[in-house]
């Protein structure tokens, strides 16, 4: 999909015209942001946005994320047990600690 | 004031144009806004002028927005202002920044330089299979193994050149990202800008709504004002010619609506000058 924010009230005001207007190519709208179909129309559409509000309008393109191919395992099962935890307060860097699981800050540094 | 159409003049406060053809309302309140001497000579109008300069049936009005506007010509002020000044005076000192990066040359740049190192990868491929080829046909392999050695030149210069227009685009997306922070940031103080204005308006209305539901009694027309702006319940020129009476107002008003027997009458009850088309 397509992912367009805007970052003025003018660019604002344009995507939710565009958002109201084209409800066949919008996936999702957040307001300020919208997810498009990535077809033609949909970056037709995301184009004519920037041209009309320069650098107050990010595109960008989502894929669909399958994380058993993108993410390592280590990381999945970390995110599992995390969130089955017997203390709720525990904050994940104490949970990881003395475990097999990854750190926050070994995993910020890695790349999917 | 003193007024010009079709050849002819008219002066005092109460002026009746409805015998007269080819002019507008419009184009009479806008000769008004705009001083425009050949049409209209009077006074400046108040911003209260810009919600009530045409009284029509048809013509919407915000109660809210014209009362808050009456309200301010009082000088009156609303708890939001000094808020609402200091936001305004940092959004004014925002400075537009000089756009240094282009995300878009960046991006053709990657594309172009990708191009580029696949053709010469690919013909590489090409050259590798007529090299396998001639060999096994034991024909001389000199020439194109001066091409392939040739190529694969080029192609190291290809490929180093995408890998820089890579890491240029990744420098000019980090940058972008923190521009748009900043923009963000911009956006965030417009929005409270306006829900502080709305606030402020809503303020200033109420505190003229009392004088506002006297008006709307003793004006032609009937409505139900409610306690507040949004309970008024009623059309738009009633709303308007209270809010006109309850102003004071030195710019003509158009009057194109049959709510006064007159000009004159009109003028009496609104104490406003006025214009009946």
């Amino acid at each position: 999909m397509l992912l367009v924010v805007t970052y003025s009230k003018e660019a604002r005001a344009t995507l939710r015209n565009v958002v109201s207007t084209h409800d066949g190519v919008v996936v999702r709208t957040f307001g300020r942001a919208a997810l498009l179909e990535a077809t033609e129309f949909g970056a037709f559409l995301a184009l004519r946005l920037r041209e009309k509000h320069g650098q107050d309008v990010q595109v960008d393109q989502t894929e669909p994320f399958n994380e058993f191919e993108t993410v390592p395992r280590r990381v999945r099962a970390a995110a599992s047990a995390y969130e089955s935890r017997e203390t709720a307060s525990t904050p994940y860097t104490k949970f990881a600690a003395g475990t097999e699981h990854p750190d926050p800050e070994t995993m910020q540094d890695a790349e999917l | 004031m003193k007024l010009r159409v079709n050849g002819k003049t008219y002066r005092g406060e109460a002026v009746d144009l409805r015998a007269v053809e080819g002019v507008s309302a419009a184009e009479l309140v806008d000769a008004v806004r705009t001083a425009d001497a050949t049409t209209v000579s009077c006074p400046t109008p108040s911003a209260v002028h810009e919600h009530v300069g045409v009284v029509s049936e048809h013509r919407s009005i915000s109660v809210r927005g014209a009362l808050a506007s009456v309200a301010r010509t009082r000088g009156h002020s609303a708890p939001q202002d000094e808020e609402i000044a200091w936001i305004r005076d940092a959004l004014a000192d925002w400075e537009p920044e000089t756009e240094t990066a282009d995300l878009e040359h960046c991006r053709k740049q990657l594309t172009t330089a990708g191009s580029e190192e696949q053709g010469l990868s690919e013909r590489m491929s090409e050259l590798r299979g007529q090299i396998k080829l001639l060999r096994r046909r034991n024909e001389p392999t000199d020439e194109v193994l001066a091409e392939l050695r040739e190529v694969g030149k080029q192609l190291s210069s290809a490929s180093t050149e995408r890998l820089a227009a890579e890491q240029a685009l990744e420098r000019e997306r980090k940058r972008a990202r923190e521009r748009r922070d900043i923009r963000e940031q911009r956006l965030e103080q417009q929005d409270r800008v306006a829900n502080l204005e709305r606030n402020a308006r809503s303020h200033l209305a109420s505190k003229l709504y009392d004088e506002f539901r006297k008006a709307v009694r003793a004006v032609p027309g009937t409505a139900h004002p409610g306690s507040d702006p949004s309970e008024y319940d009623g059309d738009p020129a009633t709303a308007a010619l209270a809010i006109a009476k309850l102003a004071t107002l030195s710019a003509p008003i158009v009057l194109d609506c049959d709510r006064f027997p007159s000009a004159e009458a009109a003028h009496r009850q609104l104490r406003t000058p006025v214009i009946r088309l």
